[in-house]
Parts: C-alpha cells; sequence; structure tokens
C-alpha cells in the first residue's frame, strides 16, 4: 500500500527534477552566444589596451553583468498575458480580488528568485573561465548597482506589460515579441556598450528608457559615473516607469472595453 | 535516388500549395529578419567606427559573413524546422510508426515531410546583404568561386543537418525531452564571427567537438578568394562523418523503439 504511494511520490519528484534539468540546460546555452562576444573582444583587444574607454577586463565584465541581468530580470510573462487575451483566459482573473497586473508582477517576481537559483552554476562558471578579467565594485557602488537593478526589473516589468497589452489590439503580435526582444538587446546595451553606437542613435537612446534597463547599471558597478549621474539615472527609472504605467492603466481600460465587447 | 526527388517534389508540391497559408508568415519573418540584419550592422559598424579590422577581416568581408550564416540557418529552418525538433516526442509517444510504415527511408521523410516556407523571408536580404558587401569590396569573382561556394554551401548544409540531426536522436536517451533543439540554436549565433577569434578551449569545442564557426567561415573563404586548406578539408570530412554518424544514430534508436514497444 504504501509502496504504491511512495511510487507516486518519486515519479512527482522525477518530473519536477527533469523539468527543472531542462531549465537548467537551457540556461547554459543561453550562455553560448556569451561566449562569442567575449571571444570577439579578446581578439579585439591584442592589438589595443583600451577600445573607446573600455580596458579588457571592463569590457568582459560588461557584457558579463550585462547578460546576468537580462538572464534574471527580463521578463517573460508577455507570453502568457497573449495567451489569456486570445483563448479568453482572462476573464477567470478578472473576477479575482487582485489585480492582473499586481498578479504576474508577484508570479514574476517569484520567478526571478527561481532563475537566480538556476542561473548561479553557468554564470559561476563563465566568471571562472574569465577569473583574471573579471572586475568586482567597490562596496558603495555595489549597493548602488542593487538599488539600480530594483528599478531595473520595475521599469522591465512596465514595458513588457505595455507591450503584452498590444495582444488586445493584434492578432500576430507573438514574432514581434522576438523583434522587440532583439531591439531592446541593442538599445538597452546589453550587446554592446552604449557609447559604443554611432551619435544619432546615442541621442535617440537619450528620449528612450531602454539605456536604463542595463547599461547605467553596469555604469555604476564599473565606476564610471558620478553621484550626481547615478541620483539622475535613479529619478529617470523612476519616472519612466511611472509614465508607462500611465500608459498602461490607459491601455489596460481601452483594451479591456475591446475585449468585454467581443468576448461578451 | 530519382525516387526521392520525385517524393521531395511531391512534399514540395504539397507545400506550395499551402503558400497561402504561409504568406503572412513569410511577411512577418521578413520583417524580423530586416529588424535583425539591422541591429547586427549596426552592432558590427558600431565596432568598426573605432577599429578597421576584426582579425584582418574589413567590415565588408564580416558583411559576406553574416549574410551566409543567416542564409545557412534560413535554409535549414525551411527544410527541418518543422521536423527535427519534433523527432523525440514522436519516438516516445510511440507515433513514429506511420512513417516507418512507409516504403521509403525513414530518416528521409523524418526529416524533410514538412517545409516551413515561411522561412524563406530570410534568405531575401541575406542574398542581398552578400552581393552588397561583394559590390563594396569590388573583388573580381571567377565563376569557378561560386561553384565552389556552392558546392561548400551544400557540405555546410549537410553538416549542420547532421549536427541537428544527431543532437536530436541524443535527446531521445538523455533527457527525454526536447531540448537539445535549445542547444543547436543556442550555438548558431557563434556562425557570424571569423573563425580565428576563437582561441583554447572554445577553438577546440567550436571546430573539432562541435564544428559550428567552420559552417558559415569555409564558404565565406570561398566567395573571398581566401585559401583555406585546413579548414576546408575539415568541413568536407566532418559533412561526411557526421552524416554517417547520424545514419547510425538512426538506426540505433529505431532499435530503441521497436524494443520500447512502438
Amino acid at each position: 500500500m504504501l509502496k504504491k504511494y511512495l511510487k507516486v511520490f518519486k515519479i512527482s519528484f522525477q518530473l519536477v527534477f527533469q523539468y527543472r534539468f531542462n531549465v537548467v540546460l537551457q540556461m547554459f546555452f543561453g550562455f553560448l552566444p556569451l561566449i562569442a562576444l567575449i571571444s570577439l573582444w579578446h581578439s579585439l583587444f591584442t592589438d589595443n589596451n583600451t577600445i573607446n574607454g573600455y580596458s579588457i577586463e571592463m569590457m568582459v565584465t560588461y557584457l558579463i553583468v550585462a547578460k546576468v541581468i537580462d538572464t534574471i530580470l527580463m521578463p517573460d510573462m508577455h507570453w502568457q498575458v497573449n495567451e489569456d487575451i486570445k483563448t479568453g483566459e482572462l476573464s477567470k482573473y478578472l473576477t479575482k480580488p487582485i489585480s492582473y497586473f499586481s498578479y504576474w508582477f508577484f508570479n514574476s517576481l517569484g520567478n526571478r528568485i527561481v532563475r537566480i537559483l538556476l542561473s548561479i552554476i553557468p554564470i559561476s562558471i563563465v566568471i571562472i573561465l574569465n577569473m583574471g578579467y573579471f572586475l568586482i565594485p567597490n562596496n558603495f557602488n555595489l549597493l548602488f548597482f542593487i538599488i539600480s537593478l530594483i528599478g531595473t526589473m520595475i521599469l522591465y516589468y512596465m514595458i513588457y506589460y505595455l507591450v503584452s497589452l498590444f495582444s488586445f489590439y493584434f492578432v500576430e503580435i507573438t514574432s514581434f515579441f522576438f523583434t522587440l526582444e532583439i531591439v531592446l538587446e541593442l538599445l538597452s546595451g546589453s550587446l554592446i556598450p552604449l557609447d559604443f553606437l554611432p551619435n544619432a542613435l546615442r541621442n535617440l537612446i537619450n528620449f528612450l528608457p531602454f539605456g536604463y534597463l542595463v547599461h547605467f547599471n553596469i555604469n555604476i558597478y564599473l565606476n564610471r559615473l558620478e553621484f550626481s549621474e547615478i541620483l539622475y539615472g535613479f529619478t529617470l527609472q523612476f519616472f519612466w516607469s511611472l509614465f508607462l504605467y500611465v500608459l498602461i492603466k490607459i491601455l489596460w481600460k481601452k483594451g479591456l472595453n475591446k475585449y468585454e465587447s467581443v468576448g461578451a | 535516388m530519382k525516387r526521392y526527388i520525385k517524393l521531395f517534389k511531391a512534399i514540395l508540391k504539397i507545400n506550395l500549395k499551402n503558400i497561402m497559408v504561409y504568406r503572412a508568415n513569410f511577411f512577418l519573418n521578413l520583417v524580423d529578419s530586416l529588424v535583425w540584419f539591422v541591429i547586427t550592422i549596426i552592432f558590427f559598424n558600431s565596432i568598426f567606427n573605432i577599429l578597421n579590422n576584426i582579425n584582418d577581416w574589413n567590415i565588408y568581408e564580416i558583411y559576406i559573413l553574416i549574410g551566409i550564416s543567416e542564409l545557412i540557418k534560413s535554409l535549414i529552418f525551411i527544410f527541418f524546422i518543422n521536423n527535427l525538433p519534433y523527432i523525440p516526442t514522436l519516438v516516445n509517444r510511440g507515433t513514429l510508426d506511420y512513417i516507418l510504415t512507409k516504403p521509403v527511408n525513414s530518416q528521409f521523410l523524418l526529416s524533410a515531410r514538412k517545409l516551413d516556407l515561411g522561412n524563406i523571408g530570410n534568405i531575401v536580404p541575406s542574398i542581398f546583404l552578400i552581393i552588397f558587401a561583394h559590390l563594396q569590396i569590388g573583388q573580381n569573382i571567377s565563376v569557378i568561386s561560386i561553384l565552389y561556394f556552392f558546392i561548400l554551401l551544400i557540405f555546410s548544409f549537410l553538416l549542420s543537418y547532421s549536427i541537428w540531426f544527431i543532437l536530436m536522436t541524443l535527446s531521445i536517451w538523455f533527457t527525454k525531452v526536447d531540448n537539445a533543439h535549445e542547444l543547436f540554436l543556442g550555438v548558431m549565433p557563434l556562425m557570424r564571427y571569423p573563425a580565428s577569434i576563437y582561441q583554447g578551449v572554445s577553438r577546440i569545442v567550436f571546430i573539432f567537438v562541435f564544428p559550428i564557426i567552420l559552417i558559415s567561415n569555409v564558404p565565406a573563404y570561398a566567395l573571398l578568394n581566401r585559401f583555406e586548406i585546413f579548414s576546408t578539408l575539415i568541413l568536407l570530412v566532418y559533412a561526411i562523418i557526421f552524416f554517417i554518424i547520424s545514419i547510425f544514430f538512426w538506426k540505433f534508436a529505431l532499435k530503441y523503439y521497436s524494443s520500447a514497444g512502438g
């Protein structure tokens, strides 16, 4: 009798393990393009001590920290929101005493913790492989860096939640999600530090929130910002989040009207 | 052989009949691919604004490399993206029978039965970029070089197919879940850089164990009139060896399938 239940327990345990194992593998594979990027910069630095104000140590650290920020903080709930809106699953949430916005916010908060745990191994491997090149910030910068990550998390969430609300209006939005991801990779500075981009593009980025997702944080980490610049960055993270939140409120209200008039 | 050409023509015909279904897909792919090209070109231009070359590759040579990597990626996606990722599921759920009962080679049918013609949208900008970069370089290219390029492209295609197929058959045993596929997609971005940037462990891994880098680099050498006999030989030999291994792996997987009671 007991044996039967033990078996059930074992199977469910294996299922969890299998699932986790898959996620771990996926994390590992996600780090492969980083190896290529680091190799590229290593070969560029063989003839130069500094490139555009960056030393090889700064660049390697930049790329690794950027990858860590994206791995841990980039939201993925937009797929599910899109699914909910398309299939009508959304109605289920509307009757609950918790807002859809906060539901996903807290959901992804939990998700972040899982991702931190899962990405520890691949991150450590990359850092160990680049041991002589990975810089550690001083306490003061580390503190501000961590605060800036909270800002990034909120700002990232606002951007992706806003975009996922487009699902109210467009049927084929999912391929746009992929496109958005590669565009953000460039504009947030996770592909290459923003100071490398052509001037015209940099001027444009100054009017957009994306530079405060990755580039700003790593500049704190690398001790490239004055205290006043850090404060200025925090302020912008805050106001961009607020601005996007207002847009979300408007889009949600309009989208919901459309959704209900179709569904009901 | 004739039978297979006929069969493939039939598959193509069925898929072409569905072309209207792919129309939206085609344009979405085209847009996605254009954005990707713009971003990649901005990335490399940003580097070339400061430096003149990347390991002796100038910017237009890099463009050719990018174009070729995307071309190969689109080609293998057209043929295999709707087929190879589903191999472990087919085997493990025991739904393979209807492929095995057909009087043709099961590996062939399994690999190329559903085409994804939407990916043709990605080919257009790749070819455009290659031609544009070539005109900028201004080097004359002989018919023989172009022919040579296409032969190497076929070997690259064969090698990438074989690697992908081997990974998928391996995953039947290892994780029993189809995410070996993610590994293959994860290494694809490595193709767009010159082989010479990879040093040490990554060089050994990505040239000799998992030869993904040569897939794009070797055909690029042909278009750039660079003669790298060693890497070309590795590509040719590896393509053949990996293809043979893929056949063996598939035979082995089939044994496993029948003994599992399928």
